[in-house]
């Protein structure tokens, strides 16, 4: 054989592996993502599922009742570490969270790195008024089952200044807007009184006050997920000490997804109150 | 006499102006300002090494990033070296905890300390680390001093933007918000030869992007905030050493360049402060004295009344500054390292630096007169000046350090541009 033909027929080889990726070294160039150009909220709206890209594909919204008043909800934290064509997702903790009569109880576990023991943060919240602001609340925090590392904390807010107390320490901070804790926006959002009214709050996160925040909403958006997409209602808040998080919303009153940055929750089981109940697993559970 | 508790907090990739206490008026950071307020805050302080795991190994050793055989992220240290941890188990009898991130390869956190909680990332952990912390301050009945550290993991987060890579993401939410973004840096000058994250980005990705980043501060800052203020009203506060610094910054713009690795001041100067109710004045400034990461282990090792860890070839006691007392004979320079890329050094005294890149050109800048670096005066006869006397203080250094020549596994072509370069200066070249 000729050089030349050598080199050509060679070269010619290579560029079919290449482009099947079974050519490493010589890999075709990897697609990149055409800049995104088009207008706000057409075809999975970037900004409010970024976080998940990765995830989605395996996620299936969860069925099950309303989250507007009385309900409970599980949640998967979905944690996102970086991203190339997709986010690099995995599952690191969980958030069960019920609403009842003006009190919302929630227990969120993050997992400790390898066999260390995880966080578990319990809440029970008082509640009040149409914001679902918060009164009085204790925060139960344990490390494992290691007793020497917990405490237990119990809030009151009366309208202009937050303290917490423990038997070890007390704190108090000023407020300048209505007090409400993270997980009380979830019937807020859910409701969809807040379409018309953005939402300007101070954010009680666990016992940390986030001060000066806005939730407004920013429309519809399809998502794709598992088998198909939705369409889900898309609000977004933003403030001190957080990061643009998106809480997105189904057409039955649902809080389906909830994108941070590197945390972010999606919700694998809802029960409402007109008895409606999601499955017990939908497939977003981790294993 | 009493040995006193410590509190060592540090937090991950933090810019040496992100903070409301010193003029930054796009983040707001009332914990962090608090302990300005109630404590001393070094002004010219400097990491080891920018980036993680070098940085660290020096807090934890005292040993300089050429020394413990950390020069960049993922080397394992050397055996043998004792760490904080141990030291001050063995010396002082002190109980020694640790929560969140530690980031020192070939070293077990658990054997030095009791390690009561950790993960990663700053959303994720940072929340869990305060409270583990907090539940001990609960808790403790103890006899002994406390060596508690705290390593925060945000605002390191900035490493993990969703959509920064892929895609415009959450950058997009930018669209909405313009009036809330921060200006870009005076100083912001993007390189298009630059072929890493952000090649691509446009000003308002940038302007996201700081915008963000300060949001991360502001996070770590409440969760310092709650463990902070926990300590403060609790039965240890006026018997308890508050230790506050970053293992390195991160570009926000600065140069047009993120994260770290590089010694312009962005990534390689960091926050340093010392709170000790009734023994440091309150909101004292320190200007005049150049520090270092090695520093902090010798400060500790002052206050916790133990002997200095051992072969301390550069650190020293801040102690003296922060109560307001006189000492002779301090450093008139400073020096960094990054082993990272093609290399560079870091020399600062008090108006000029100079960074010496081990393969490539110098460049020397006036601080005093050109703070955002904007001028290189390598080619003019005074920038040549400094650039010689720099020299000579970069080859007492290494005179004084003892440089460690184990080349890191899969890094020996950077390493051994280091090494030939440091045998050069070291030669008088």
């Amino acid at each position: 054989m000729e050089r030349r033909d050598f080199l050509k027929t060679t070269a010619a080889t290579a560029a079919v592996l290449a482009a099947q990726g079974h050519f490493p070294l010589l890999a075709a160039p990897r697609k990149k993502r055409a800049p995104y150009n088009g207008p706000p909220n057409c075809f999975t709206e970037p900004s409010a599922i970024e976080p998940l890209t990765g995830y989605l594909p395996k996620f299936a919204p969860a069925a099950g009742g309303a989250m507007r008043d009385a309900f409970k909800a599980r949640y998967s934290l979905v944690f996102c570490s970086g991203s190339s064509e997709k986010s690099w997702n995995g599952t690191s903790g969980s958030l069960d969270v019920s609403f009842d009569k003006g009190r919302c109880r929630t227990t969120e576990t993050r997992n400790g790195r390898g066999n260390t023991p995880g966080n578990t943060i319990k809440t029970s919240l008082q509640l009040s008024g149409a914001l679902n602001t918060v009164s009085k609340w204790t925060l139960e925090s344990s490390i494992g089952a290691a007793k020497d590392l917990g405490f237990v904390e119990e809030g009151t807010w009366d309208g202009k200044s937050m303290t917490v107390k423990t038997k070890s320490w007390s704190q108090q901070q000023a407020t300048t807007h209505p007090l409400i804790a993270r997980w009380a926006l979830l019937p807020l959002v859910a409701s969809g009184r807040l379409k018309k009214n953005p939402l300007a709050f101070d954010m009680l996160d666990d016992s940390t006050l986030r001060p000066k925040q806005a939730l407004r909403y920013e429309g519809e958006i399809e998502v794709p997920v598992k088998g198909g997409s939705v369409t889900l209602d898309s609000y977004a808040q933003s403030g001190w000490g957080v990061v643009p998080t998106h809480y997105l919303v189904d057409s039955k009153g649902r809080v389906q997804l909830i994108t941070m940055t590197t945390v972010n929750w999606v919700l694998t089981t809802v029960a409402g109150r007109d008895g409606e109940r999601g499955e017990e697993d939908n497939g977003n559970r981790p294993p | 006499m009493t040995r006193p508790n410590i509190l060592f907090i540090h937090v991950d990739q933090m810019h040496f102006q992100a903070m409301s206490a010193y003029g930054n008026p796009y983040v707001k950071t009332p914990a962090m300002d608090r302990m300005a307020a109630d404590g001393c805050s070094f002004m010219t302080n400097y990491t080891a090494m920018p980036q993680c795991c070098p940085a660290r190994a020096s807090w934890y050793t005292g040993r300089t990033s050429s020394e413990h055989g950390v020069p960049t992220n993922s080397c394992p240290i050397l055996p043998g070296i004792p760490d904080l941890g141990q030291w001050l188990r063995k010396h002082g009898d002190y109980e020694t905890l640790y929560a969140g991130k530690w980031h020192i390869p070939g070293r077990d956190v658990a054997k030095s300390f009791k390690f009561i909680f950790g993960t990663g990332k700053g959303e994720y952990a940072d929340a869990g680390i305060a409270r583990a912390c907090m539940g001990f301050l609960a808790n403790y009945k103890g006899d002994k001093p406390f060596f508690l550290n705290a390593g925060f993991h945000n605002p390191h987060d900035c490493c993990y933007t969703a959509g920064a890579n892929g895609g415009q993401g959450k950058f997009r939410f930018a669209r909405g918000m313009e009036d809330q973004l921060p200006p870009l840096p005076k100083n912001f000058r993007k390189d298009p030869k630059y072929a890493g994250r952000t090649r691509g980005w446009k000003e308002l990705d940038w302007r996201y992007y700081i915008y963000v980043y300060y949001r991360w501060v502001e996070m770590v800052d409440a969760e310092i905030g709650r463990l902070y203020d926990a300590l403060m009203s609790s039965r240890f506060a006026d018997n308890t050493v508050v230790v506050f610094t970053a293992d390195h910054g991160d570009g926000l713009g600065f140069h047009g360049k993120v994260s770290k690795g590089y010694m312009e001041e962005e990534a390689w100067r960091v926050p340093m402060m010392l709170v000790y109710p009734g023994r440091i004045p309150g909101g004292r400034r320190d200007v005049e004295h150049l520090t270092t990461g090695v520093d902090i282990p010798a400060t500790i090792c002052d206050y916790a009344q133990v002997p200095a860890l051992p072969k301390m070839t550069i650190g020293r006691s801040l102690r003296p500054f922060a109560e307001g007392k006189a000492v002779d004979g301090w450093r008139n320079y400073v020096v960094g390292e990054s082993f990272l890329g093609t290399g560079q050094v870091g020399v600062r005294d008090r108006q000029h630096k100079t960074i010496f890149y081990c393969d490539g050109p110098t460049k020397v800048f006036d601080l005093k007169a050109d703070p955002l670096e904007m001028h290189d005066l390598s080619g003019t006869a005074a920038g040549k000046a400094v650039m010689a006397k720099h020299k000579g203080h970069l080859r007492e250094y290494l005179g004084t350090i003892e440089l460690c020549e184990r080349v890191p596994p899969g890094k020996a072509a950077p390493y051994h541009t280091y090494l030939n370069y440091y045998r050069t200066v070291r030669k008088g070249a």
